[in-house]
């Protein structure tokens, strides 16, 4: 009863915190960048050492996560064990700010198992491997894909400016404050306490490209290296709960075999933002088309276009139902922007996500990235799908119904 | 989702010609109930064998008779109807095609008489074609920008669990909210989302789900 007691009082003091934190207004990060930072070196051999070694860490903790959003904010807090090198279990508690209830996410290193009690569902995604397979060495442009954690460590030390700040004391233990500044404008920046004893990240701040800070993660309390039973990453689904299963992320593939398999002409950016990469391009199916999804990144940040490709057919009709010029013109994302060639396009905010979206040729993109607009359009503008392949006959038919339904139901 | 409302929309889901939310309610529904998937299996059968069967071949004499027949029907008609006619038109004279002075000539040239039947033809012929173009058309109106963005949105987060120094258990947070944002009016009727409202802890399953029992989305509905 006492420890109830303890526990509860823990989680009503943690929880005043965080709504404090929450109505705080979030300080804004000068984005300016003057050249290597001070223990530059330091800071570096620190982070290479979390990338590396950052899962051989095994803990016990509890974690609190805030989000900022341009319409508002969420905020949870989260028990979380961890047995290296791949198992995972994560509580995430009740929150008014987050308005959810209590959820269990469990990573066995296969798959992930997210048990919605308020649904009644377990949601099973399996193939959600750790480490993605990546080919070759780093990316010097467009139509490289860059290789593992190596390639992403270079990556990292070109495209930002790594600073060590100072040391503080957070959950307990002692922690190097290092903060990560982009070179390249228009980016995200970090800062990120790394323990000093073990490679593991201790806080989080993640800051929007205008210098305002959009999350902070942060333990309250750890434990490192506890003895954890294997049982606690078995998830004991409770009768009559359903399990869905949902089709796990894929691997990333180089450019080429993604054309090969897609069994579509792939169009990619000719121009991505300085310092990005092509990382690799995955394909999701969507009803009956595959959808081509590409990954660029910087080292931390990333940017997906995903793509789909034109759909023959007499009304062009597209996973989703509606023909996808009608959805297109009736779904507002957002407001309207043309790129160069006149083309209309949807830019919208997206939780802290920018997304931009716009039809040519047939193909249907969407550009994905926590980057300023201005990135997403430049590479919007250098997209140069092939023309249409559509069959005569369908765009003919095409015509005729929509002269049809203009004319019957629209008096144009 | 309820059973009603899952089969009157059951020949469209069959034809694919639901909109994207639909689709997905629907196939989450047969995911959850035997019932109405044993009402699916039977339609697509039912469908599958009528697809298979070859269309009867009319006898040779069929067509002239029907239009002996049409002829007769209206002549006759024409004696019935023709005065009122005249006189509806007369009323009229600026909008009816069918103006003794114009209509009369118009309709007894052969090119006319060609053309007209085969305009109303491929008018009566364009007609489904046309209410469906409407149909999605509507549905496109009613269709959230959320539901056509938050599979890509999704896609994006899950990509960056596996970027070095990403904080997974941010990324968890919002992949699972925006999971349970996505699937909560799938598996969910009305009735069951009021009685969830309070729930925290306990699982509190539809009676619909038969016990221990697996699905699969074998269509991710994105």
């Amino acid at each position: 009863m006492n420890k109830r007691l303890a526990c509860a009082v823990t989680v009503a003091l943690v929880a005043m915190v965080v709504i404090g934190i929450v109505a705080y207004q979030p300080a804004a990060e000068t984005q300016t960048n003057t050249g290597p930072g001070p223990g530059a070196d330091q800071a570096l051999a620190l982070l290479r050492d979390v990338i590396e070694r950052g899962n051989e860490v095994s803990f016990k903790a509890t974690q609190t996560i805030i989000l900022w959003y341009p319409t508002g904010s969420s905020a949870c807090i989260t028990n979380v064990m961890h047995k290296a090198p791949n198992l995972t279990r994560t509580e995430y508690l009740p929150s008014a700010t987050a308005t959810s209830g209590y959820r269990v996410v469990i990573s066995d290193g296969e798959s992930t198992w997210h048990y919605e009690p308020s649904l009644g569902v377990v949601f099973h995604m399996p193939g959600t491997a750790p480490e993605r397979a990546r080919q070759q060495k780093p990316g010097t442009g467009p139509g490289t894909v860059s290789a593992a954690s190596n390639s992403a460590f270079s990556l990292i030390e070109r495209n930002y400016t790594v600073s060590l700040m100072s040391t503080e004391s957070l959950a307990g233990r002692r922690a190097h404050v290092i903060r990560l500044r982009p070179v390249n404008p228009g980016n995200p920046s970090r800062r990120i306490w790394v323990d000093t004893e073990y490679p593991f990240i201790l806080r989080t701040e993640k800051y929007r490209p205008n210098g305002f800070l959009s999350s902070l993660s942060f333990y309250n309390d750890i434990e490192f290296m506890p003895e954890i039973a294997d049982d606690a990453f078995r998830l004991q689904v409770p009768p009559r709960v359903a399990i869905v299963t949902l089709p796990g992320a894929g691997s990333l593939v180089s450019l080429e075999d993604l054309q090969k398999r897609a069994g579509f002409s792939v169009p990619v950016p000719n121009v991505v933002p300085a310092g990005y990469v092509l990382e690799g391009g995955t394909l999701t199916p969507r009803e009956d088309v595959q959808i081509a999804h590409i990954r660029f990144t910087d080292g931390l940040n990333t940017i997906s276009l995903f793509i789909v490709p034109p759909v023959s057919g007499a009304t062009g009709r597209r996973p989703g139902g509606p023909n996808i010029e009608d959805q297109f013109d009736a779904v507002s994302l957002g407001r309207q922007v043309l790129l160069d060639d006149g083309t209309k396009a949807q830019l919208a905010d997206y939780q802290d996500a920018k997304l931009l979206r716009w039809l040519k040729s047939g193909y249907e993109f969407t550009l994905i990235g926590e980057v300023d607009e201005s990135l997403l359009l430049q590479m919007a503008n250098s997209v140069d799908p092939p023309q249409s392949q559509e069959p005569l006959r369908n765009r003919f038919e095409g015509s005729v119904i929509r002269f049809f339904y203009e004319f019957l139901w629209t008096g144009k | 989702m309820t059973c009603e409302k899952a089969m009157s929309l059951m020949s469209a889901y069959l034809d694919k010609e639901l909109g994207f939310d639909e689709f997905r309610q629907v196939e989450l529904h047969l995911a959850y109930c035997e019932t109405c998937s044993q009402e699916y299996e039977s339609l697509k059968a039912t469908k599958d064998v009528l697809g298979t069967l070859r269309a009867a071949e009319l006898p040779r004499e069929f067509w002239p008779e029907l239009r002996e027949r049409l002829g007769a029907c209206a002549a006759e008609q024409e004696k019935t109807c023709g005065a009122r006619r005249d006189g509806l038109a007369r009323r009229d004279r600026r909008r009816s095609i069918l103006h003794p002075s114009m209509g009369a000539g118009l309709f007894s040239s052969p090119i006319a008489k060609a053309v007209v039947p085969a305009f109303l033809v491929l008018l009566l012929a364009a007609l489904p074609a046309a209410w469906s173009a409407h149909r999605r058309a509507a549905e496109a109106e009613v269709c959230s920008w959320t539901d056509t963005i938050e599979p890509y949105f999704r896609d994006y987060i899950i990509s960056e669990y596996d970027r070095p120094l990403s904080d997974k258990t941010s990324l968890g947070f919002v992949v699972t909210g925006q999971a349970v944002t996505m699937y909560t009016s799938d598996l969910l009727g009305p009735s069951d989302k009021a009685a969830h409202a309070g729930s925290i802890r306990e699982a509190s399953p539809s009676p619909a789900k038969p016990p221990g029992t697996e699905y699969t989305l074998i269509s991710y509905p994105r």
